[in-house]
């Protein structure tokens, strides 16, 4: 198995791993260079990417020819992230009527299904705008116009998650619908609404 | 029990006495839990679980309206069979879209509850509670609508009702799940498409049937053996 990062071979006998997720935790946990994330992974000569989460685990180390990860700063990623966030917020909130209509309609397999991907999303773009603010260095409490600061928007999208998983455990869907509808949607709105002045704030 | 209850349950002495009593004795189902909605509406909570929207029960009722499910009824030209009345928003909704509108509700303390909440005597005339499948007898197709937390909270009663509903699907809708298959026009010859096919679990049985018959099968002998096997 051949495996490099931008460009560099590594010693595969120094990658620990039976699968290609394990052997990727273990490249990104240890072998990284510093301030930089995996930008692109390159299996067998093509691009990689997960259709489910967590299908890497499916690839077993043997079958795996070449690993090529290439790398790129936080800045890099960041600066990715501003300009394509509308987007990525854009659509998560279409997937959204989706899915309380689903849960109002009692089609709660289907809907859980598209929920937990939903969920995997946020949490994905949230820790992801965390990143960005820490990384650009945007001010956390500081006002842009009527949409309040990050760091109160931030804090009130962990009120509703919280509330969202409480009443997830209830079962209680049609809760769970409104909560979707009338909490999370417009806080997710707002959030989108935010990207341009933070991208502005930008040096 | 607040001002609607007397005034629903005159206008339901109009067209059913009897029920009408039975209501007023009922008693409220215990663990109901009435909240006011964002929008000032009452809504309802019964063990824990919501039965409509805590923002606007209305709006979601009338978004009901366009479910496949309700969009089906109106093109075959069915009744919907509410399952589940709750306190009662969706259907309301429905007979502003239908001429009749079954309800199916297993515990009349709920009936009780719903007309002390929300005006029902406008709709009364074309709403009509259900207590057993043999009512339905002298009803032409009916789609049953579930509920989706009623349901939860009566799951036996449900089941019961889609297997009498299910059995008694007309021979009007039998052809369309069989127009993939040849022969059906000679096996429903003798039926009369308006009338209900008396013939228990054979419907069930088609559904139950996925893909074409295989060569040298015929509709007539598949059939045959789907009601020995339901037999």
């Amino acid at each position: 198995m051949l495996i490099s990062i931008d460009g560099r071979p590594m010693e595969e006998s120094l990658i620990s791993g039976d699968n290609l997720e394990d052997i990727l935790s273990d490249l990104t946990e240890n072998h990284m260079p510093p301030n930089k994330i995996v930008g692109e992974v390159l299996l067998n000569g093509r691009t990689y990417t997960e259709d489910l989460p967590h299908a890497a685990v499916e690839v077993p180390r043997t079958d795996i020819e070449s690993l090529v990860l290439v790398t790129l700063s936080s800045e890099d990623i960041a600066r990715h992230f501003l300009d394509n966030g509308q987007n990525i917020l854009g659509s998560m909130l279409d997937s959204l009527p989706k899915i309380t209509e689903l849960f109002r309609l009692g089609d709660e397999t289907e809907a859980n299904e598209h929920y937990l991907r939903f969920l995997e999303s946020l949490h994905l773009t949230v820790s992801l705008l965390e990143k960005v603010i820490q990384v650009m260095d945007i001010p956390y409490d500081v006002s842009i116009g009527e949409l309040g600061s990050i760091e109160g928007r931030l804090g009130w999208l962990a009120e509703i998650t919280t509330q969202l998983l409480r009443i997830q455990e209830e079962n209680d869907w049609i809760y769970l619908a409104d909560v979707l509808e009338y909490e999370l949607t417009p806080e997710l709105e707002t959030l989108r609404d935010m990207l341009p002045d933070m991208k502005s704030r930008i040096h | 029990m607040n001002r609607f209850f007397e005034q629903n349950l005159n206008k339901l002495s109009e067209f059913d006495p009897e029920l009408a009593e039975t209501v007023r004795k009922a008693a409220v189902p215990a663990q109901t839990l009435i909240l006011t909605a964002r929008n000032g509406r009452p809504t309802l909570a019964v063990n824990g679980v919501t039965l409509h929207s805590r923002v606007d029960p209305e709006a979601e009722a009338e978004a009901l309206l366009e479910s496949a499910l309700i969009l089906e009824a109106k093109t075959k030209g069915l009744i919907p069979a509410l399952f589940g009345l709750g306190l009662g928003y969706q259907a309301l909704a429905l007979v502003r879209s239908f001429a009749l509108v079954l309800v199916i509700e297993p515990d009349p303390g709920m009936v009780k509850l719903a007309f002390s909440r929300l005006d029902f005597t406008q709709a009364l005339s074309r709403l009509r509670f259900m207590n057993a499948p043999s009512a339905l007898d002298q009803l032409p197709a009916v789609l049953l609508t579930p509920h989706p937390p009623s349901v939860r909270l009566h799951q036996q009663a449900f089941h019961f009702w889609v297997e009498r509903l299910e059995a008694r699907r007309p021979a009007g809708e039998l052809k369309k799940i069989l127009a993939d298959l040849a022969g059906w026009e000679e096996l429903l010859g003798g039926f009369d498409p308006t009338r209900p096919v008396n013939l228990p679990g054979l419907v069930q049985a088609v559904h139950r049937r996925t893909g074409p018959l295989s060569e040298g099968e015929t509709l007539v002998l598949l059939l045959h053996e789907l009601t020995m096997t339901e037999k």
